[in-house]
């Protein structure tokens, strides 16, 4: 809704519709992700520390076990001389993990070298999704801003954009997770019960596996270029004008529940 | 004992439930081009199951869940031996959804190409339902371990295809009569005129299986020798049969529908108490057949599964009713179809 509604006020169409959908959108949007950075997220943080430590200290890079462990922002994890460098806040992790900044993050090293997943994926897609989590926050507060200053988002070009793009992005932060909790409980496909190794059909054939990963990327190729024409297609066409939504209405929903056992139907 | 009866009970049920309510959806999709002509009888077409064939697939997801919790083995066996077979149903069943979704939303040649995709992956997942329940009536390569070692090719025997092509013409007269009994005009006539013939060479094809699993098939011969009452099931199926035949030429298509319905659970039943006790038979050694008593899951796993589907299936058949109730009678085009 955001990034169409967006895309509207920048080409100067449908802009009634678009105001009023951004006065939805938009705060649904920034307190949505508001909860993610302080309540949902932490929540998740505390799980992941109870459950997959492993997975705790691949996300963030933590080797050795250590007190007041530090949150990366931007990084890099190298599995070879199990190091992580980047730009770090000292001390986060143990917070976020504990809500104690003193407390001792458990490091990769604690663990069999067989059961830790692999580090510089689960890490670079944890960073790819919690950084756009972030930017989320930045711009919508900042959109937010905007609108609430005598309404100069509708004018901010820029900005626009940026709400445009939103939509892509949210996907990205959205795959870029679900690789972080894939990635980051290998190797295990059931919790320290069955090895996604000891998981696989013993009759199955490379080529077999081949072919239905094939099958899926072309059939999903097909079906997202065909969706994202059609979706473009209904973008374009804009918003019925309101009377015809309303004929449509009343001819096809019935009005009440009592309305639906009621209605006369031929042949029946 | 009692418990993995009742679920194997429940899983032929279901996939009986799958067979009668997907069933006639599918047979209005082989149908599509042959008896909708227009565009706008396309519309009608695709409208007539419009609200209903998705909650219909569901019965699909059931009878998998049913098998997976219920009888693990045997889903292990089945999904990783037919794995090519399997992803095939997913392309055909992803496709035919699709198609229905897709094909209203612009004009011209896209809905000519949608029209015929529809029809394809209906035909299609026919024909492999059908391939699937002439393996599971032949028996497989199945070794000690439970692992099937048959490549798709391998799978695509004659009995088994002839299977897939009987499927097609029980699907396509079910879905007729389905059609019969929402549609009217041209299209009403059209599937008058194709019902009957299609019934005959489905009912030719079927006694053809009937009489090779009779000459071919020793242990589900023997299966009904040994007990005898199972042979209600095919003899009620012809009743239902006659029954469907008389009441179409009656114009009565209602209870024509309901005789068809009973007719493909009947037949599922028969072929279930032919296999009983097995779910899968092996024709390397029938030591290895997979039976509803070395496959099940443990009793505990089975009575809470058996609490958990006693309040949930109600509410499964109370929408299934409330959406064909709301949807009965005639299909009517309006802005919002399809």
């Amino acid at each position: 809704m955001l990034s169409v509604s967006a895309w509207y006020l920048l080409r100067k169409r449908y802009v009634r519709e678009a105001r009023a959908n951004l006065a939805v959108a938009l705060p649904v949007f920034t307190i949505m992700s508001l909860l993610q950075l302080f309540v949902f997220g932490p929540g998740s943080a505390v799980n992941v520390t109870e459950y997959q430590p492993q997975k705790l200290a691949a996300m963030e890079g933590i080797w050795e076990t250590e007190t007041c462990a530090p949150m990366t922002i931007v990084g890099w994890t190298s599995s070879a001389n199990q190091t992580t460098t980047g730009i770090r806040i000292p001390c986060m992790l143990s917070f976020l993990a504990y809500q104690d900044f003193q407390a001792p993050v458990t490091g990769l090293m604690a663990f069999s070298p067989e059961e830790i997943p692999p580090v510089g994926l689960t890490f670079q897609s944890y960073h790819l999704m919690i950084n756009l989590g972030v930017m989320f926050v930045g711009l919508g507060l900042v959109a937010t801003l905007y609108y609430f200053w005598g309404r100069k988002l509708f004018e901010t070009r820029w900005l626009l954009w940026l709400l445009v793009a939103s939509i892509f992005l949210a996907i990205a932060s959205t795959i870029s997770g679900w690789w972080t909790a894939e990635f980051g409980r290998q190797p295990w496909i059931v919790w320290e019960l069955l090895r996604t190794a000891d998981a696989v059909s013993p009759g199955l054939s490379t080529g077999e596996v081949m072919f239905s990963v094939a099958m899926f990327v072309a059939l999903y190729g097909l079906l997202f270029f065909l969706f994202i024409y059609l979706l473009n297609e209904k973008i374009q066409h804009g918003p019925d004008p309101l009377e015809a939504v309303e004929v449509a209405h009343v001819s096809s929903l019935p009005d009440s529940f009592r309305e639906v056992f009621r209605r006369p139907r031929a042949g029946a | 004992m009692t418990l993995q009866f009742v679920w194997f009970i429940l899983f032929v049920v279901i996939i009986a439930g799958y067979l009668i309510l997907d069933g006639f959806d599918i047979g209005v999709g082989i149908l599509h081009l042959f008896v909708a002509k227009t565009d706008e009888e396309r519309r009608v077409n695709l409208n007539s199951i419009g609200p209903i064939w998705d909650g219909n697939e569901v019965w699909l997801v059931l009878g998998g869940g049913v098998l997976f919790a219920a009888f693990p083995p045997v889903y292990a066996s089945l999904f990783s031996g037919f794995y090519v077979a399997m992803m095939l149903v997913l392309l055909v069943l992803i496709l035919r959804t699709v198609a229905i979704e897709f094909r209203s939303k612009r004009q011209g040649r896209w809905r000519t190409i949608w029209d015929f995709v529809f029809f394809l992956s209906s035909l299609l997942i026919a024909v492999l339902l059908g391939v699937a329940f002439g393996n599971i009536m032949t028996g497989v390569v199945l070794d000690a371990d439970g692992n099937i070692s048959m490549s798709l090719f391998q799978l695509l025997r004659p009995f088994p295809l002839l299977m897939g092509v009987t499927t097609v013409f029980m699907l396509a007269t079910h879905g007729a009569i389905y059609l019969a009994m929402k549609t009217e005009g041209a299209i009403h006539d059209r599937v008058r005129r194709l019902t009957p013939p299609l019934m005959a060479i489905f009912f030719v094809l079927n006694t053809i299986i009937v009489l090779l699993t009779g000459f071919f098939r020793q242990p589900i011969i023997e299966s009904y020798l040994d007990r005898l009452w199972p042979v209600l099931f095919p003899a009620l199926a012809l009743v239902a049969v006659v029954v469907a035949w008389f009441m179409l030429r009656r114009g009565r298509d209602m209870l024509a529908f309901v005789a068809s319905g009973a007719m493909i659970a009947l037949l599922l039943f028969s072929a279930a108490a032919g296999l009983y006790p097995n779910l899968l038979i092996s024709s390397v050694d029938p030591a290895y057949n997979l039976t509803i008593f070395n496959s099940s899951s443990e009793p505990n796993t089975l009575t809470v599964m058996l609490i958990i589907a006693l309040i949930g299936m109600p509410f499964v058949l109370l929408y299934t009713a409330g959406v064909y109730y709301f949807f009965r009678g005639k299909v009517r085009l309006d802005p919002t179809s399809y």
